[in-house]
């Protein structure tokens, strides 16, 4: 009688280990950081001052676009880029050398908002023409405590330095000064990475 | 009963419950198995990726925008005249800010890589005084679609080791890591990227190579793993990211009551697929702390939008029927081997 209890026993304590389902896996959500403004950061150790080139003249898109493809991890071909073109530049020249390096971009000569739009949400910035016979770095949108939208311009002639600009008057003097902006068609970097969810024991 | 027939009788009945229990975990495991289906990678067809251009415009020769109506002119002058501005004098006024993020980064000493590369005379560029009119040249004729913006992000980051190597190999040729890449926005560091030491390197020290990132656009992370945590093959990889994604999913999604992920097929509700993830258990609302009496019996009743009989899923009932099935015929071999002894 004994025996046949042990075994009963046996026989549901092996039946209770084997047949239980696995316990679910509980999951928590985890604040989200604060996200990373502007949206193209190029670290400041990063950015490419403006040059004189061989014929005396400011290398202004040359400098924005090697910001701009750094910004895009496409440090060789920026390297390569101001290794070879200095001195000025105009937008369908610009292009043209585009093309020869087989760079694909996007660009837009109407001054359209839309476009910088989209710059910001894929996170790939920009090169625009802005200031007199000046070409800067277009580093998204940013929200600014007062409510207001505003564009980052880092200008290459003042390395370490984010320029602000609200959007209506940023989209009005855009305009006047050509409305050209190209972007680079290349994956963006990732954002800094943040803990999302965690396991709960 | 003599002893030897109740060692023998002992002995039946031990034998009998680890067939028992080897038949339970074979049914267990099975039925697991056929309730459980894997999730769906992460991959184009299911990212809805927000489309962040208004619409693909395909005007022939050259992409360009959808044209907005015109609140403002454009100066054609200034943007087909040459820029080689050097120094800002005078400047449009405009507010100049010094970055300050609350993130205090080190930057260290940056390595520009030196390539052995070839580089390729630039053609003469024409003498433009300025005085003169600009030369505006013919656009290109280059077509790019501008592409969507992604939801996911993966990166790795490589040392210079055979296993980084293998790990590259694999998001280069593994079909289904592939895949997975081309749904995301990819990228490669390694310890000599400039961008890498500046931006990176404080969360994801270089000890720790390699590692594979897949995050959300906004940086929250689906899944990280470095160095020994990265599994031997690329199928256990994306096994590994595809429960990483579930699970951030599952964090994410408005519901969080319990956070408990199960599988649960209803033939009641055409909408809820049998391998849909149910993180309630009161799918129709009825739940355990608010059940009044009648309130299924209501349901039993309501064919027009029920069309239960018994509140199980189709592999419940049938797990249910085969192990009684199991247990009965195991139950008659009990007795007739009981018979015989005796």
């Amino acid at each position: 009688m004994m025996r046949l209890l042990v075994a009963v026993s046996l026989m549901l304590i092996c039946g209770c280990q084997c047949g239980c389902e696995p316990a679910p896996v509980r999951v928590r959500a985890l604040p989200a950081a604060p996200p990373e403004s502007p949206v193209c950061a190029l670290p400041a150790v990063l950015h490419q001052r403006n040059e004189v080139g061989p014929l005396g003249q400011g290398s202004c898109v040359h400098a924005s676009l090697v910001n701009h493809l750094r910004w895009l991890n496409q440090f060789i071909l920026a390297e390569r880029w101001w290794k070879t073109y200095h001195d000025g530049e105009y937008a369908s020249r610009l292009m043209q050398r585009l093309d020869a390096a087989g760079v694909d971009y996007v660009y837009t000569e109407k001054a359209d908002p839309r476009f910088l739009d989209w710059c910001t949400a894929t996170r790939r910035g920009a090169i625009l023409w802005w200031k007199p016979s000046h070409c800067c770095t277009f580093e998204g949108w940013t929200k600014q405590p007062d409510g207001k939208t505003y564009a980052v311009i880092l200008d290459n002639n003042r390395p370490g330095v984010w320029e602000l600009t609200e959007r209506e008057q940023f989209v009005r003097l855009w305009a006047g000064y050509g409305g050209f902006a190209l972007s680079a068609v290349s994956p963006p970097p990732p954002n800094r990475t943040w803990l999302s969810y965690e396991i709960e024991k | 009963m003599s002893n030897d027939v109740r060692i023998r009788v002992s002995l039946g009945i031990v034998m009998l419950a680890l067939s028992v229990c080897v038949l339970h975990a074979f049914a267990t495991v099975v039925s697991f198995m056929a309730i459980h289906q894997p999730p769906s990678i992460p991959s184009a067809r299911s990212v809805r990726a927000p489309l962040a251009f208004p619409s693909a415009i395909d005007s022939g020769a050259i992409t360009q925008l959808p044209q907005p109506s015109i609140t403002h002119s454009v100066n054609s002058n200034a943007r087909d005249e040459l820029k080689q501005d050097s120094w800002c004098v005078p400047c449009q006024p405009s507010t100049r800010v010094v970055p300050s993020t609350t993130r205090v980064v080190q930057y260290p000493n940056v390595y520009y890589p030196t390539p052995n590369v070839y580089y390729p005379t630039p053609a003469p560029a024409p003498v433009i005084q300025p005085t003169q009119q600009p030369i505006y040249l013919p656009a290109s004729t280059s077509i790019v679609s501008p592409p969507v913006a992604k939801n996911y992000e993966l990166a790795l980051f490589l040392g210079n080791d055979a296993r980084s190597s293998q790990i590259k190999q694999w998001f280069d040729t593994d079909p289904k890591l592939l895949k997975m890449r081309d749904a995301c926005n990819y990228q490669v560091f390694t310890e000599a990227n400039p961008l890498y030491r500046t931006k990176y390197a404080s969360a994801i020290p270089v000890e720790q190579f390699p590692v594979v990132l897949l995050q959300y656009a906004d940086g929250g992370h689906i899944h990280a793993a470095g160095g020994h945590m990265i599994p031997s093959t690329a199928a256990a990889l994306l096994s590994d990211m595809q429960y990483g994604f579930e699970l951030a999913s599952k964090a994410r999604e408005e519901n969080k009551k319990t956070g408990m992920i199960k599988a649960a097929g209803y033939r009641w509700d055409p909408a809820i697929t049998p391998a849909m993830q149910l993180d309630s258990n009161c799918p129709d609302g009825i739940c355990p702390d608010n059940w009044k009496p009648g309130d299924r019996a209501r349901d039993l009743f309501d064919r027009a939008e029920h069309q239960a009989v018994v509140w199980a899923g189709a592999q419940e009932i049938v797990i249910v029927v085969v192990v009684g099935f199991l247990l009965l015929l195991v139950g008659g071999l009990v007795l007739l081997v009981v018979k015989k002894l005796l």
